[in-house]
């Protein structure tokens, strides 16, 4: 495993990349390295191959079930967020040794709705974000935290508010980087938000 | 006569929007182009801390 991966667990469509968004920026802001199914692979390697490996990587998971609405076409429900939070879960378990512990955190709509429709993660940290990127970052925020207390982790609020200038900065930046209403790679998500982190830091005492 | 709360799953909540669409793949940037690109967000953030 490697100290400090957070496997981000999530819908990437549109309706969602707002909490996507904040659980990438807040992953990074607080000193940790996200992974998820979207990085650069090699182009032979089976889709569940590559999720496994980034999974047994990872010590620390970050899973949102809160997409259970059935997909308008076919009205089916989606189910690789469970698929996934059960690997991770089953890898938690089973992964020797058991010094390597996974920590896992559960998002949700509500705090309590995974009981109807989930009930078998009871017992694991589950947080709500209400659909709403600050929630989302609180809780991401306060997971991490407690996941590593040796790390100095940014206050809720400061996250918040880096978060919010950096989404405004973010038009003007794709226009100059020629990349307005384009693909944009994961990879290159990372980099970018890591670089406005470590740009913004710099002028900390400037706010 | 006991009240019971009826919670129905609310739809998301609108988000930011973003100039992108966030895909798998290949890195398209270098880390210069990235560099270059931030330096005019990294000066108006100066100018607005200096306000």
């Amino acid at each position: 495993m490697k100290a400090g991966h957070v496997f981000i667990n999530c819908p990437f469509d549109a309706e969602y990349e707002g909490i996507f968004h904040a659980l990438l920026f807040t992953v990074l802001a607080c000193g940790f390295e996200p992974r998820c199914a979207l990085e650069e692979d090699d182009a032979m390697e089976v889709r569940l191959h590559k999720i496994v490996r980034i999974i047994e990587e990872c010590p620390l998971g970050i899973h949102d079930v809160s997409r259970t609405e059935l997909d308008a076409v076919h009205q089916l429900p989606r189910f690789n967020m469970p698929f996934e939070l059960g690997i991770f879960i089953g890898a938690a378990h089973i992964l020797k040794p058991r010094s390597l512990k996974k920590r896992v955190l559960v998002l949700d709509r509500d705090r309590y709705r995974f009981q109807k429709f989930i009930s078998d993660i009871a017992g694991q940290d589950i947080s709500s974000h209400d659909g709403n990127t600050n929630k989302a970052i609180r809780a991401t925020r306060d997971w991490l935290a407690s996941a590593n207390k040796d790390r100095d982790t940014p206050s809720t609020n400061q996250l918040i508010g880096e978060f919010k200038l950096m989404i405004e900065s973010m038009p003007s930046f794709a226009k100059t980087i020629g990349l307005y209403s384009h693909d944009l790679p994961f990879v290159d998500l990372k980099r970018i938000f890591r670089a406005w982190i470590k740009q913004k830091r710099t002028l900390g005492d400037l706010y | 006569m006991k009240k019971t709360l009826q919670r129905t799953a609310s739809p998301l909540k609108p988000t930011p929007t973003f100039p992108w669409r966030v895909t798998g793949g290949k890195s398209r940037f270098s880390d210069k182009q990235i560099k270059e690109a931030m330096v005019p967000i990294i000066l108006e953030l100066r100018v607005r801390a200096k306000q």
